[in-house]
């Protein structure tokens, strides 16, 4: 605000690269819509699982992929690259650097749509990448980042507008979430384990998915919310206040809230406690975002009936109200043992995935086409014909999933009077009930495709009628001087800072020092809180200045924005991630797959078979009634990747291992329904012909053993050997049943991991404590004061 | 550790803690917010409306 225009300049925009990524995100945006719609076709026909690349397990990440990253991340990267040049009255820094991001992050898309569908898959979700692309991944990211940050280095515009911070929050976040996420160790170019495992990795990989939704589909969607609804509507934004507090709350709140994806598993409790608190907090700073973004409509909702760019917003901020008010209701742990692992969550994620995000995304190229191309919108009618398709698609398809997932929970988790039997104990009963909603969810998905296909046309010819424009515009050059003057030192030395870290620091004291101590830090506490008041009245203009000075320094403020987001993840990550191994379980400890059944395992990854089966039997009675006593910690200790999974298309297979003969899981694979009658399942004929990888072996037990899974000392002919016997038992049992397989194929090996599932060792100290005939409890049972005890007093 | 992490009372405490640094921040922001000039707020608002 101090600078003063020294002189003025003409700047032309780069909106080529606004352009291009427009384009490309409506062309992903229908791929990946067509993806959805076909594997929702697939759900209720599963004779459309045409081949083994077209099978559902393969097809429904490349569907979450194209629609996340490849339609929604090219929409916030057109976002962001207009609005970014606009409000800092620059020019992208590099051209080069924007040529290298869109091509770049084309490349990887088309990588992704290549190798998804061919099986090689890190087998966790929205993180299924393989290694070379999530490295490419990061680098273009980086370049994305660096352009932007020169950007705003080179801006002409002081103060940074609040869509700006919500952009930093994005860029920053994302990198490191995406990067933590995917630290793997390579056993092949297409094949790595991650560096977590088991409980670490879920927690991990929920951190990230969690905040994917939050940092890569809200926090730059709302910066475009705050930069192009106050354009549509020609008023600024409701309150800039209250972005100020809707920033600030979010960015702090979000990233605590991954755990609710594991609310009552083996997650420890504290976590889904942390989860599911800052989960319901977020209703606050989420629904004052949503109206301030409706507010900012006051005076001119006349433009509701006549502007469809205007109509696309205001639904768009509605439904990110809704799914916003409905995520904390699901991370009520009390509800959430209802909804999880059943279709009310994909109702839910398709409210903001179509709703806002797709929204969002159509209000935003209706608005920028005609900009870019300087012509007019070819049909307004047409605009509003996919409104309302689009709207009503929106609604079957979320009631429906609505309706399926409650009736299906309720089916599963009910009980007779007693709690001692399931009232509906086979789970193709619950599947074929929620049947007819699956059919609605066609129909739903359908319309809001036909809509969507509809704006490419409207578009297309809009095109058709101008030409690409380059806008130009007159700025005064602000004094380099005046700006991003602000050093490290300025940032964190001073009073606001001092003190609030000052009381942070005596707050934890008060809690971890022994007795005596901690009352005289909470008295200190209360003393520097005393102090802090008196400064602040004071110098209240300094410290005002202060937060001033931030807002026109990107540099500082971006450090700040990192250390919120990462606090979050710091003190959720690291107790559960610096903790070492089996010696420090002294529940269950998972047996070491053999290297036949670590091949069935990869193979169960590779075909994608955690996109409908779970295998953590949740601490809920009904879980433990059809599935088996409940999931330990210890039990997933050596899984890279986790498989708990987030869905239940199909039954849990925790405790899947010995349940049936071979026989069975070989009728079971090629034929679903031939065991199953009613199931939806594909076919997997391929299994029954294709090899099993021996020649990685080697490699991939190298790993493991490096990332701490106890293999002992092998050589690769005694791997060989020893999967090769086991797999020639497997074909000789088979036999015996009746059944013909060859010892290397990749049947058999799948069959040598479904019978590993839920294999355990018990510690000598657990079966002392557990009496025979008595089941266990359903709360953990082995405090440390209880372990003691009974260590003492056997 | 990877028990205490599980079982020890000290990790009922960490939401509260956390809650705790949520909130001073959150209100710190509240305050700053509302505390807000009037003319830089409407400066700030107005800046993806300006041409020029």
């Amino acid at each position: 605000m101090t600078s003063a225009p020294a002189a003025k300049t003409v700047i032309t925009f780069d909106d080529r690269t606004v352009r291009r990524f427009m384009l490309a995100s409506i062309l992903w945006g229908a791929v990946g819509m067509l993806a959805g719609v076909f594997i929702a076709l697939q759900l209720n026909f599963h004779e459309l699982n045409l081949a083994s690349w077209l099978s559902f397990g393969r097809l429904r990440p490349l569907h979450t992929n194209a629609v996340i990253f490849a339609f929604v991340g090219n929409m916030m990267f057109a976002g962001v690259y207009y609005s970014a040049q606009r409000l800092c009255k620059a020019r992208m820094a590099s051209d080069f650097l924007s040529n290298v991001h869109f091509w770049g992050w084309q490349l990887i898309i088309v990588a992704a749509a290549v190798t998804l569908p061919l099986g090689l898959t890190r087998g966790q979700e929205y993180a299924e990448l393989i290694w070379p692309i999530n490295v490419a991944v990061a680098l273009i990211w980086g370049v994305f980042a660096v352009n932007f940050f020169w950007t705003l280095a080179k801006r002409n515009e002081p103060s940074l507008y609040v869509a700006l911070w919500f952009y930093i929050a994005t860029i920053i976040t994302v990198a490191m979430l995406y990067i933590v996420n995917h630290l793997s160790i390579p056993t092949s170019w297409t094949h790595s384990y991650t560096l977590f495992a088991g409980v670490q990795n879920a927690l991990v990989q929920w951190w990230y998915g969690h905040n994917a939704v939050a940092f890569f589909l809200t926090t730059p969607i709302l910066g475009i919310m705050y930069y192009f609804l106050p354009k549509a509507v020609e008023r600024p934004v409701y309150s800039y206040r209250l972005s100020i507090v809707h920033f600030w709350s979010l960015v702090f709140i979000y990233i605590w809230a991954g755990p609710h994806h594991l609310l009552n598993t083996a997650l420890p409790k504290w976590l889904q406690m942390l989860g599911m608190f800052f989960s319901l907090m977020l209703w606050a700073p989420s629904w004052g975002g949503m109206l301030n973004g409706l507010l900012t409509l006051r005076g001119a909702w006349d433009k509701l009936r006549t502007d469809p760019v205007v109509k696309f917003y205001i639904a768009a901020v509605t439904f990110y109200g809704m799914s916003t008010f409905e995520g904390p209701l699901l991370s009520i742990r009390a509800v959430n043992a209802l909804s999880h692992y059943s279709d009310w969550t994909i109702g839910h994620v398709h409210a903001g995935a179509l709703g806002w995000n797709g929204l969002m995304a159509a209000g935003l190229f209706y608005w920028l086409t005609p900009k870019l191309y300087g012509s007019r919108l070819h049909s307004v009618a047409w605009a509003n014909f996919h409104f309302w398709i689009a709207t009503i698609g929106i609604l079957i398809y979320v009631a429906s999933m609505w309706v399926s997932g409650i009736m299906q929970g309720l089916m599963l988790n009910a009980t007779n009077a007693q709690g001692t039997a399931l009232v509906y104990p086979n789970f193709i009963e619950t599947l074929i009930s929620i049947r007819a909603m699956m059919g609605f969810r066609i129909i739903g998905g359908t319309l809001y495709l036909a809509g969507f296909l509809l704006m490419a046309l409207n578009l297309w010819m809009t095109m058709r009628k101008g030409k690409p424009v380059e806008e130009s515009r007159e700025v005064a050059v602000i004094d380099r001087g005046a700006k991003d003057t602000m050093g490290m030192r300025e940032t964190f030395l001073n009073d606001p800072v001092a003190y609030m870290f000052a009381g942070l620091f005596l707050v934890l004291a008060w809690l971890f020092l022994p007795p005596g101590a901690d009352i005289a830090a909470l008295l200190c506490a209360g003393f520097f809180s005393v102090i802090a008041v008196k400064k602040f009245r004071e110098g209240h203009g300094r410290w005002s200045g202060w937060y001033d000075s931030l807002l026109n320094n990107w540099l500082p403020f971006t450090v700040l924005t990192f250390v919120a987001v990462a606090l979050g993840g710091l003190i959720q990550i690291i107790p559960t991630v610096t903790v070492n191994r089996a010696k420090n379980v002294e529940d269950r400890i998972q047996q070491v797959y053999t290297p036949l059944e670590l091949a069935g395992r990869d193979l169960y990854v590779s075909e994608g078979c955690y996109n409908c089966h779970s295998q953590m039997i949740r601490t809920m009675l009904p879980d433990v009634l059809r599935y088996g006593d409940y999931s330990r910690l210890g039990e997933s200790i050596y899984d890279h990747p986790f498989q708990w999974g987030s869905k239940r298309t199909g039954p849990d297979l925790a405790r899947l291992g010995g349940k049936y003969p071979h026989s069975w899981h070989y009728d079971h694979m090629m034929e679903p329904r031939s065991t199953s009658v009613g199931s939806n399942m594909p076919s997997y004929p391929h299994l029954f012909t294709d090899k099993f990888d021996q020649k990685s072996l080697l490699r991939k037990i190298a790993v493991m053993t490096r990332l701490g899974v106890p293999y002992p000392a092998m050589t690769a002919d005694e791997i060989k050997m020893q999967a090769l016997e086991q797999a020639v038992k497997i074909a000789e049992e088979l036999k015996a049943q009746g059944k013909v397989a060859a010892p290397d194929t990749q049947i058999v090996a799948l069959i040598a991991y479904l019978q590993k599932l839920g294999k355990f060792d018990t510690p000598e100290v657990e079966r002392k404590l557990t009496p025979h005939g008595v089941p266990f409890p359903l709360q953990p049972a082995l405090p440390d004061s209880h372990r003691k005890t009974v260590s003492q007093n056997p | 550790m990877y028990k205490r992490v599980l079982y020890e009372n000290w990790a009922d405490w960490v939401p509260y803690l956390a809650f705790g640094v949520t909130a001073l921040v959150f209100l710190s922001f509240v305050v700053r917010a509302f505390t807000l000039r009037r003319e830089r707020a409407d400066h700030m608002a107005r800046l993806p409306l300006e041409e020029e």
